[in-house]
């Protein structure tokens, strides 16, 4: 399943980079920061919700996407913002 | 016109969490949730699950043709493992064939032949060769554990010692000796074995009487250990510890009081008499003996004792519990004796015990409040609530612990169905799916400064005993076999993913 996500992960932060590159596009230092950590926690979050899942603990599970799920999204949300809103100011 | 402190539009902001909670909500959505029993029996997977790829075919169409016309009942006698063999290939090629195989055995023992060296032969001995055609086949020691009619398993010896190949005693040092031993006894049913020497110290943990027989136990000037119907007798030479742990159902021990966490409790104990016979038929085909229990509970040292020394666990709050680093709480600990020379482990500190002088889980949780909720252990051993005009007979001194008041304990754990949520609620019985475990052990074994918080987080996330209306769930779960993970601490054939 790692493995399986991994390849997911990367394929999405190439295109990333690679859209980013077309539109000759950057990201400032703090949003590329806020950028991973919100990644870091989403993806947190995915392995702890199936894992809870997984040891049936489902409390656990939903607790893990309110805790750091929603927080990671929020941050992933705000990078992206941050850039969008940089680049239409410029 | 220049936008103050944000660069981020309310909408913009709203539409991102909308979809987030749209995400979210799809994924909460599509985990499996039970409600009651109905639930479950209306559940379609009554089968186990397969992979895709397998198809499953009409009633009696299986993919080999039948013509049930043709089929009649078969004599069993006649088939090859029934008997069948000498009466079809005749007598003289049975024989033949017996004395070229026995020839071939004690010469692969003789040329140290790889696959079937002595101790390869001493593991067929204690697994294998009772499905054998052997000469070698010996006496289940387990067949019945009724007082008087139970053959003597204190010190079991009922097959060839290494004579029988021509051989003399195994011969290693006591690291290649530990790493046969592990191999040999994790193949039998252990989930795990430490070691460690019977020195001075710990010669004061063999017991006095033992509390099932009520016969002494003794050192003597003997050979090899032997029991009377009066006392169970030790020899007095340099002996060694094998500290077994047997794991038992996390899922079990989470239902609180109940008859299903007792089958658990009582699940290692059945699985120790298998283990523990095979362990001594193994060492005495190489020429040793193992030590083990008269009877189906107790041996003749503490195990729990032995499990925190030879390096299993650590103490935790309730002192008759200990923690594992790889199985939690939810595990039995059992001690054999051995003269096979081998190289002790050594005592663990993964945090678990200073985790415990914050975390009162178990005491909090505990039915009869047996637990002390101490910050700091003592050495002291405070009397039991229940009878505090008696003298502390039950345990030891001789250790800095969280003193539980054993007697309050036994008000429940010795009564039907027997207690265990101390085990059960422990902040360290969690499964290993989830990446947070490792990381929470990690963190507490290099820091204390977070210890409050990660007993009330696991408090707040629901992990420990479930809710009664919950417990027939159990039977629902496609768990593994015994209950536990066998590959925890295996190492070889991708078996720990």
């Amino acid at each position: 399943m790692w493995f399986m996500i991994g390849m997911l992960v990367g394929v999405l932060v190439l295109g990333l980079i690679w859209l980013m590159k077309r539109n000759n596009l950057s990201l400032t230092w703090y949003e590329g920061l806020i950028g991973v950590i919100g990644m870091v926690m989403l993806l947190f979050t995915i392995q702890n919700y199936f894992g809870s899942l997984a040891e049936i603990e489902p409390k656990a599970a939903n607790l893990f996407l309110l805790v750091i799920g929603l927080p990671g999204i929020i941050l992933l949300a705000l990078s992206w913002q941050l850039a969008a809103r940089r680049v239409k100011k410029a | 016109m220049p936008k103050f402190h944000t660069v981020v539009g309310r909408r913009e902001f709203m539409k991102a969490l909308g979809l987030s909670g749209v995400a979210l909500g799809t994924v909460a959505a599509s985990a499996p949730v039970f409600h009651d029993l109905d639930d479950i029996i209306a559940n379609p997977s009554a089968s186990f699950k397969r992979p895709w790829w397998v198809r499953e075919r009409e009633f009696g169409d299986p993919t080999i043709e039948v013509d049930w016309s043709l089929i009649t009942r078969q004599d069993n006698t006649k088939v090859m493992v029934g008997g069948g063999f000498g009466p079809v290939v005749g007598a003289e090629l049975q024989a033949k064939l017996k004395a070229e195989t026995n020839a071939l055995q004690l010469a692969d023992v003789k040329n140290n032949t790889p696959g079937a060296t002595l101790r390869d032969w001493a593991l067929y001995s204690a697994c294998g060769s009772f499905v054998d055609q052997s000469v070698m086949n010996y006496v289940q020691p387990i067949a019945s554990w009724a007082p008087g009619t139970a053959p003597q398993v204190f010190s079991w010896t009922s097959v060839p010692g290494p004579e029988y190949f021509g051989a003399t005693k195994w011969q290693g040092t006591p690291e290649e000796n530990s790493k046969m031993l592990r191999a040999a006894m994790r193949f039998m049913g252990a989930s795990q074995v430490q070691f460690g020497e019977l020195g001075e110290h710990e010669r004061k943990l063999i017991f006095t009487k033992h509390n099932r027989t009520k016969k002494e136990i003794v050192f003597e000037n003997v050979e090899k250990a032997y029991e009377t119907t009066t006392k169970h007798a030790l020899p007095d030479k340099p002996l060694w510890i094998v500290s077994v742990a047997i794991q038992m159902s996390k899922e079990l021990f989470r239902q609180g009081r109940s008859p299903l966490r007792t089958a658990a409790n009582g699940s290692r104990y059945y699985q120790w008499k298998g283990v523990q016979a095979r362990t001594q038929a193994f060492l005495n085909v190489l020429g040793y003996q193992g030590i083990g229990y008269p009877e189906f509970s107790t041996g003749v040292i503490s195990a729990q004792a032995d499990a925190i020394l030879c390096g299993f666990s650590e103490g935790a709050r309730n002192n008759n519990v200990s923690i594992s680093p790889e199985f939690g709480t939810v595990v039995g600990y059992f001690s054999l004796l051995t003269d096979l020379p081998l190289s002790p482990s050594r005592p663990i500190d993964a945090g678990f015990f200073r985790f415990c002088h914050t975390c009162r889980k178990c005491a909090t949780e505990c039915p009869t409040q047996a637990i002390s909720h101490d910050s700091e252990p003592s050495w002291d051993i405070p009397r039991s609530s229940l009878a505090p005009d008696k003298e502390v007979t039950w345990t030891m001194p001789g250790k800095k612990v969280f003193h539980t008041d054993f007697p309050l304990c036994f008000t429940q754990f010795g009564q039907h169905p027997g207690c265990g949520v101390c085990m059960g609620t422990c902040t360290f019985n969690v499964n290993g799916a989830s990446a947070i475990h490792e990381m929470v052990k990690a963190t507490l074994s290099t820091t204390s400064l977070f210890n409050g918080f990660m007993w009330k987080a696991d408090d707040a996330f629901g992990y420990g005993i479930i809710d009664e209306g919950d417990r027939e769930l159990w039977w629902d779960y496609e768990l593994p076999t015994y209950g536990y993970s066998t590959a925890l601490t295996s190492k070889h054939g991708g078996y720990n993913r």
